[in-house]
């Protein structure tokens, strides 16, 4: 934190679609907290609301839950890379869906990182956003008792 | 779906070699000794008459040179009558070798190649049945047949049911790993100083929803299994519907005013008693109405009415929601099964609560009928008795998913 507590990230901003209702308040009020360093926090319920959002804010990270009402995840991203000037917009997919299958679609549709919600903290998760949004090349934080192991891919991945 | 193998590869990949005493050899002996066996008979009658004809000229008696012509005339048109016979009946038994062939080994040599082939196809495709005879043949073909496709059926309904296994087994890690998450990050932002204590205070009530969540997913995937392996048990009593269900109403009253859904339960009679185990009939009831309050949209009504139908009484319960689609209907009741829109509005459930509740109405001797109109709304019901005499058959399926469909 010493290190990234300076950084300064105003004309940042970050898009969250997470439908339920929890784990939305609770990520959201986290990134709020990026707020004193200047980034502005845009949290959306569904994957339409997320589209909208993104176009009027044009976000530099999109936080991402996969499985969603009326719109998925997968077809967000499809949508996403279809409009012109979002074909590289920086995607985490923060979902608890784990199976290799729907890595690997993710990963197919351009995300930076698949995180598996259950496996990561609210600071670990704000950690890496904020190394995200300086643009460094992210080392997955450690598991804290050292012993788990996790799939390349369960853990953060950039492609 | 990747091909299942066996552990150890079972089937030969070697045919089983016929030794030299094969069926058709033993046919062909049998009737070459046969044909034989005239000729054999003929030489004896000839080396017979030959001694007679060398004693009667030794006597002399063949002097008198009629008799003597008249016997070799005999015994000439004897021997070649004998010939002529012996070479019909060679004929005939080589007819006859032909014919045992096509009908007995023949067939017998389809049925082998046919096994075979299908074998070295691990019974992938079965070609047609090659000996189609309403002969014994034709009936041990027809037997294998439909051994073979019995034990398919088999493999492919286990195949099925571990494929289920496999999705519950995502759906029902994804389904869980939501609640917990939230439990994960509530309890790390309690812990952190910095927070108020009226966010704590509003955290901890969002969270006790959650963990009703977690205790109710679990409890329905415990029930489901019971119901497979039929240990799902029913106490079934004379016991007073009216007041059950007016309770289970007023539990969903919250939740329902939060969402904007009205509840309304009629009933004709203040107490109605039945023959059912009450605490299934209310989680079947209770499913009933959660599951129209998932997809019931704010304004709309959900009712709940529990009628007499002569020595029956009608549960339902009615809701304007999105409906369900013909062919969601015919799934409906499948486990895991959720209909395209309900995944849609509400991708979290587990799919389990109506084959939940259709055991129960099976249990009761009857069915769950669903009404349905896309868009308009849906009516589930089903009936349970007012004494014991009056339930249906019921049908215990123990172990065996499919036995109840």
């Amino acid at each position: 934190m010493s290190e990234t507590s300076a950084t300064d990230f105003s004309g940042k901003s970050i898009l969250i679609i997470e439908d339920d209702p929890l784990l939305h308040s609770l990520l959201a009020d986290k990134m709020k907290q990026l707020r004193d360093k200047g980034v502005k926090v845009f949290p959306t319920m569904s994957a339409e609301e997320g589209l909208k959002q993104a176009q009027e804010s044009k976000p530099d990270l999109i936080m991402l839950d996969l499985v969603l009402p009326t719109m998925d995840g997968f077809e967000f991203l499809q949508r996403l890379r279809a409009i012109p000037g979002f074909e590289k917009t920086p995607v985490v997919v923060l979902s608890n869906l784990s199976a290799d299958t729907d890595k690997e679609r993710a990963r197919s549709l351009g995300v930076i990182a698949y995180m598996v919600k259950a496996d990561f903290s609210l600071s670990e998760i704000s950690a890496a956003v904020e190394q995200i949004l300086q643009g460094k090349q992210v080392s997955p934080p450690k598991p804290a008792d050292g012993t788990l192991t996790k799939t390349p891919l369960g853990y953060m991945t950039y492609l | 779906m990747p091909e299942i193998k066996p552990e150890k590869e079972i089937l030969s990949t070697e045919p089983l070699q016929l030794d030299a005493f094969s069926l058709r050899l033993k046919l062909a002996l049998a009737f070459a000794v046969l044909s034989l066996l005239p000729f054999i008979f003929i030489a004896i009658r000839i080396t017979g008459m030959g001694r007679y004809i060398a004693e009667l000229s030794a006597k002399g008696d063949l002097n008198n040179s009629a008799l003597a012509r008249a016997v070799t005339e005999q015994s000439n048109a004897f021997i070649v009558g004998s010939i002529e016979f012996s070479i019909v009946f060679f004929i005939l038994v080589c007819a006859g070798i032909i014919f045992a062939d096509r009908i007995l080994v023949g067939p017998l040599y389809k049925i082998i190649t046919w096994m075979r082939t299908a074998r070295e196809n691990k019974f992938a495709a079965l070609a047609p049945l090659p000996v189609q005879s309403g002969d014994e043949w034709g009936a041990l073909g027809y037997e294998i047949d439909q051994s073979i496709k019995y034990f398919q059926e088999v493999e492919s309904r286990e195949r099925q049911i571990a494929e289920e296994k496999g999705e519950f087994i995502s759906v029902a890690a994804h389904q869980l790993r939501t609640p917990l998450t939230g439990l994960k990050w509530t309890l790390e932002v309690l812990r952190d100083p910095s927070t108020t204590p009226e966010s704590k205070a509003k955290l901890l009530d969002q969270v006790s929803g959650t963990t009703e969540r977690m205790v109710r997913l679990v409890d329905d995937v415990l029930d489901v299994a019971k119901i497979e392996e039929g240990k799902f048990g029913y106490e079934y009593a004379i016991t007073d519907i009216i007041g059950p269900m007016q309770h289970l109403v007023n539990d969903f009253l919250v939740v329902g005013k939060s969402r904007d859904v009205a509840l309304v339960f009629e009933h004709d009679e203040d107490a109605l008693p039945v023959y059912v185990d009450v605490n299934r009939v209310t989680l079947a009831v209770s499913n009933l109405i959660s599951n129209s309050l998932d997809y019931t949209h704010g304004g709309g009504r959900i009712t709940l009415q529990v009628e007499r139908a002569g020595r029956q009484v009608r549960i339902s319960v009615q809701d304007t929601g999105i409906g369900i689609s013909p062919e969601d209907k015919r799934r409906l009741f499948t486990k895991f099964y959720r209909g395209e829109s309900a995944r849609r509005m509400h991708p979290d459930g587990s799919g389990l609560g109506l084959f939940i509740t259709r055991n129960v109405a099976l249990r009761h001797g009857g069915d769950v009928t669903v009404e349905s109109e896309a868009g308009k709304g849906s009516t589930f019901s089903f009936n349970v008795p007012l004494e014991k005499a009056d339930m249906g058959k019921v049908e215990v399926s123990v172990g065996n998913f499919f036995a109840s469909f």
